[in-house]
């Protein structure tokens, strides 16, 4: 009695206490929220963080991370011109501009001096144990005599001026194996000590610029996107016909923070003003608006508050999502109002609460419920979405309870008694039509009308649903990699070991494995370190192989070469250099201690050192060239390989969605359970079904409706599905208890449903113009599911003569 | 994503240096398609454009230059004219590394459309096979030898090169090297030299001497090396034989 007491008072307590306490929290949240949008910008624009982990292996998953992370701190501009030296002129004003303006860390367009001999200096102690995979089979086995392989090099056309003078290198082995590093990109040359491109006609000039941060920071995005379009527009007047093609991951960040938040902005102004003129229309009372307003925006503040505390962080999505929640959040005091304009003279605010208070309880459960399941996904975003949601509603619903009451004290001076009138007839007509005895014929109906539209169900679990590019930058950024000749870095493997030197040793495993036809066709090639760093055992062994064939008799060696032409302190240096040569090996350290192994560094992936384990050693595999149908081949070469693992994101993110897409059928089904039993706790089994039916048949129609349209179903939909089962029961419970009340005006109850659903229905049929897919699909879903939970809420009103209970 | 890392500058040293063999030796070949003795010059505007301004943005003397890039212009639009020829070489190498000059012989291909057949008939027998895939090396047995395949990246590229100048686009020719050039259509003299310095570490200069046909040429290397090739019996025949075509036609 006593806590039922202290209860009451906390709701119903006081106006002024309650007033002054909706105003401290009121305070609270927007000093918070203000605080966090003054500092660093809270918000995630990477939309790949709305994914949970990919990758079962965490290395794999870390090497995922930082591929990404070395391939977002970067972008490159192609200045493309007819007439080259206009070109390299245009490229070298651009980057001067990109420099001055202090955007990024660092902006390269000519190049350093640069010792080209320095790679093969590096290798040099090392040759006699480095040899490429035809030289090994030309010495071993039954290979032909040392003069021929010495004459092969000799009369090779394509000898002349190779890196390693002949003295050095008599049988070329090792300029032959120098010539085997992985030096990507074929197509660019270095002209003016410039990275230039030809295509036909057209010279491109490559700009190569560092990010001062995060690819995802926003202050980052905005000085780069300052920066580069001043530079363009200076280009664009020193010489019109020279063009700029950008590469990188800050480009498309940028673009899908400001369409997110343009899509915020015009989804938040179009929807509050919709909602505003509707409400007025209807209650025509800007005080009336104005709480509503009031309401809804606590319950909005608040959920951006906590979900800030909680996450550190908002996405994107949440943002947009955000904006749509207003239309949902404003019905619990449209309820209110409703009531209290069909009270009249006798409104007494309390007890207005007392009676809207069922009502609001079962469908903010409902709601929560289906919010709640969208919590419980492994998806950091959606988590957000719901936390966000659960709150705003949440509080909104609190606000309508305690905080309208204290400001809703007079009665109304004239309650729209004709609107009220007209509903109730209209409820009457429309009730007669789907309701009573007729409503098993509609359902029935409605199913025989969607099967056809079920049958035509397709799915689609591709990434694009996730990540849309703005199409001007994905086609700058293809002309970028077409024309440096090098593609997207999306598939690898990773290879893992208990020392490095089992690391290399794999990588060499999986390499000669790559070499081959893989259905059918070979790859272009593929990248590791172990080519930049063979594995000891396998210097050691061609090291061996040189000592056997050619450096063991070091007479006939000397003869063989003079008998070729050499002179004889050539041959002697060659052979003495053997000798003082040491037995070491390249090794990792030295390799990465070189600066020119930079670029190419991200293929070590280190030791990872877990708690109690041994380090597990890492590198990277980079397949190229890879076609679409070679992946399956990939995938089953890496379980050939022990301590191999083939990085796929795209098929992961696209099996991530197709396994949740399978599960969320069996939670759709498991919620709708609970729900429906939630519901007979209060109406009865049968009543609990009948309040249920009009949204499963809603769910049933939107299915159908996707069908019937051709619009694969994505994850995405089937999650709006549960927020339809969720809000979209709200009609029905919102009628069937507005019925069941005392002296309830019917009309008002009908009036009150319909403006709920057309505000929910606004705000989320405007997320369905959203520019991002995931926000799309789950705008369509939500509108469909709505519209035709509520025409067919009248469905679950009891018959009139049993009305009151 | 562009993967930045893999065309950053340092290595790409490396990678020029590695290419500067095949691109000295298929320069060579971008002058045998023949040259007729009394053909017009008639270069396009766009060719002298591009190798004036270049020029003139070197600061040479452009009346001097605009003639030598004619006459180049002029050879080097008749290279295209022709898809297939033959001829006899004698290539004679003189390395510092070497006691006495090497002489080898033997007859090459060339197939405008498809890249280059070498044959060395002595001192030793064997038989390159450049395309656009890469090379392939076959031993005196006519067995295949295994190259590094990645060393076929820089030859695919300058062979582009090559196709870019036969279809009338010199400016990767200009963007590598300045050209002097003298003489007439019908007898002419050429003189590369690199102007940039990666490929001047490797390559001091190419001379290229023809008349009807490409006659020699001779590449000396910044060490000191001198590679002379003489060509003769050049015949311009209308279409290759169906062997060369399957040797040429075979990738990887």
């Amino acid at each position: 009695m006593s806590t039922a007491e202290s209860r009451r008072a906390l709701i119903f307590g006081s106006r002024g206490a309650r007033l002054t306490g909706w105003l401290i929290v009121a305070l609270t949240v927007a000093c918070y929220c203000l605080f966090r949008f003054t500092g660093p910008s809270p918000l995630q624009t990477n939309l790949l963080a709305l994914l949970p982990q990919t990758e079962a292996d965490p290395i794999a998953e870390h090497a995922v991370d930082s591929l990404a992370s070395v391939l977002g701190s970067r972008a490159v501009m192609l200045v493309t011109s007819d007439d080259a030296q206009r070109a390299k002129q245009a490229a070298k004003r651009f980057g001067e501009r990109l420099a001055a303006s202090g955007a990024f860390g660092n902006v390269t367009v000519e190049l350093p001096p640069f010792d080209a001999t320095q790679i093969s200096r590096f290798y040099a102690p090392f040759r006699f144990g480095l040899l490429t995979e035809a030289d090994r089979a030309a010495l071993s086995g039954g290979a032909p005599p040392l003069s021929a392989l010495l004459a092969a090099h000799l009369f090779d056309p394509l000898r002349a001026g190779l890196a390693t003078p002949l003295g050095d290198d008599p049988f070329g082995w090792f300029g032959h194996w120098l010539a085997g590093l992985p030096f990507g990109a074929p197509n660019v040359g270095i002209e003016d000590n410039m990275l230039v491109v030809h295509q036909k006609a057209a010279t491109g000039v490559l700009v190569m610029a560092t990010l001062r941060g995060s690819a995802y920071e926003s202050n980052v995005q905005a000085s780069v996107r300052e920066a580069v379009t001043q530079a363009q527009a200076a280009l664009r007047t020193f010489d019109p016909n020279v063009r700029v093609a950008r590469a990188g991951a800050v480009f498309h960040a940028d673009a899908a923070r400001r369409s997110a938040e343009r899509d915020m902005h015009w989804i938040g102004v179009v929807s509050a003003c919709g909602i505003a003129l509707l409400m007025l229309s209807i209650f025509r009372s800007p005080k009336l608006v104005l709480l509503g307003f009031a309401s809804t925006a606590l319950g909005i503040v608040c959920a951006l508050a906590v979900t800030m505390r909680v996450f550190g962080e908002l996405h994107l999505l949440t943002l947009v999502f955000g904006a749509s929640l207003i239309g949902e959040a404003v019905d619990y005091s449209i309820q209110y109002f409703v009531l209290y304009l069909s009270a009249g003279r006798q409104w007494d605010a309390r007890r207005g609460a007392r009676e809207v208070r069922p009502a609001l309880t079962v469908a903010l459960a409902t709601s929560l419920l289906g919010y709640a399941v969208l919590a419980c996904l492994p998806f950091p975003a959606l988590k957000q979405i719901a936390c966000f949601a659960m709150v705003g509603i949440a509080m909104a619903f609190a606000s309508v309870l305690s905080l309208l009451p204290a400001l809703l004290v007079q009665g109304p001076r004239r309650p729209p008694q004709g609107l009220f009138t007209a509903a109730a007839s209209v409820l009457a007509r429309w009730r007669a039509a789907v309701g009573g005895k007729r409503a098993v014929a509609c359902a029935a109906l409605a199913v025989i009308v969607a099967v056809p539209g079920w049958l035509r169900l397709v799915s689609d679990d591709d990434i694009h649903l996730l990540v849309q590019r703005d199409p001007t930058l994905a086609s700058e950024e293809r002309q970028v990699r077409e024309a440096i000749g090098i593609e997207d870095a999306a598939r690898f493997f990773v290879v893992k070991g208990p020392t490095p030197e089992a690391v290399l040793e794999r990588c060499e495993a999986l390499g000669a494995e790559l070499d081959g036809p893989l259905d059918g066709t070979r790859l272009a090639g593929w990248q590791s370190v172990s080519q930049f760093v063979p594995s000891a055992q396998r210097q050691a062994a061609d090291r061996m192989l040189v000592t056997r064939r050619v450096f063991g008799e070091p007479a006939v060696l000397r003869a063989t070469l003079s008998r070729a032409g050499f002179r004889d302190e050539v041959a002697g240096r060659y052979i003495e250099a053997f000798s003082r040569a040491d037995a070491r090996a390249v090794t990792i350290d030295g390799w990465l201690a070189a600066p020119w192994s930079q670029p190419y560094r991200h293929l070590w992936l280190g030791a990872t050192v877990a708690a109690g384990a041994p380090p597990v050693y890492a590198a990277m595999i980079m397949p190229l060239g890879v076609k679409p149908n070679q992946l399956p081949a990939l995938a089953s070469l890496a379980r050939t390989v022990p301590g191999v693992v083939f990085v796929d994101k795209a098929a992961s993110v696209s099996h991530l969605f197709s396994v949740y897409r399978g599960n969320s059928r069996v939670w759709l089904a498991g919620a709708l359970a609970l729900v429906v039993a939630l519901l007979a706790c209060r109406y009865g089994v049968a009543g609990g079904i009948a309040v249920t039916a009009p949204v499963v048949l809603a769910i049933g129609i939107a299915l159908a409706a996707f069908g019937y349209m051709g619009v694969p179903l994505t994850l995405f939909n089937w999650l709006a599905l549960m927020l339809v089962l969720g809000v979209g029961i709200n009609y029905a419970v919102f009628l069937r208890e507005g019925a069941s009340r005392e002296d309830a005006d019917i009309g008002a109850v009908w009036t009150g449903v319909a403006l709920s659903a057309a505000t929910t229905l606004l705000s989320f049929g405007l997320l369905g113009l959203s520019s991002m897919p995931v926000l799309r699909s789950f705008g369509a879903t939500l509108a469909i599911g709505i519209a035709v939970s509520v025409l067919l809420a009248p469905m679950a009103m009891p018959a009139p003569a049993r009305r009151r209970r | 994503m562009v993967a930045v890392s893999r065309i950053a500058p340092a290595a790409r040293g490396g990678r020029v240096v590695a290419r500067l063999g095949t691109l000295a030796a298929l320069a060579a070949f971008v002058c045998l398609g023949a040259t007729h003795a009394g053909a017009q010059a008639l270069p396009s505007t766009g060719q002298n454009a591009v190798a004036t301004a270049h020029t003139e943005a070197r600061g040479t003397a452009s009346a001097f230059v605009a003639r030598d890039a004619d006459l180049v212009a002029a050879v080097a639009a008749h290279l295209g004219a022709k898809a297939v020829v033959r001829a006899e070489f004698r290539q004679t190498q003189t390395l510092v590394a070497m006691k006495h000059p090497l002489v080898s012989t033997g007859s090459l291909v060339f197939l405008r459309e498809r890249g280059v057949i070498w044959r060395v008939d002595a001192p030793y027998r064997a038989l390159y096979v450049i395309g656009d895939a890469g090379v392939t090396e076959y031993d005196e047995t006519g067995k295949r030898r295994a190259r590094a395949s990645r060393s076929t990246a820089g030859v695919a590229q300058v062979a582009m090169m090559m196709r870019a100048m036969l279809g009338g686009d010199l400016s990767a020719l200009y963007s590598q090297f300045d050209v002097s050039a003298n003489g007439t259509a019908a007898r002419w003299r050429m003189q590369l030299k690199p102007n940039q310095p990666q490929l001047a570490q490797a390559i001091a200069g190419l001379t290229l001497e023809g008349g009807a046909f490409l006659q020699s040429i001779a590449i000396l290397a910044a060490n000191g090396d001198v590679t002379r090739i003489d060509f003769s019996g050049s015949t311009a025949p209308e279409a290759a034989s169906a062997d060369e075509l399957a040797l040429l036609g075979e990738r990887q």
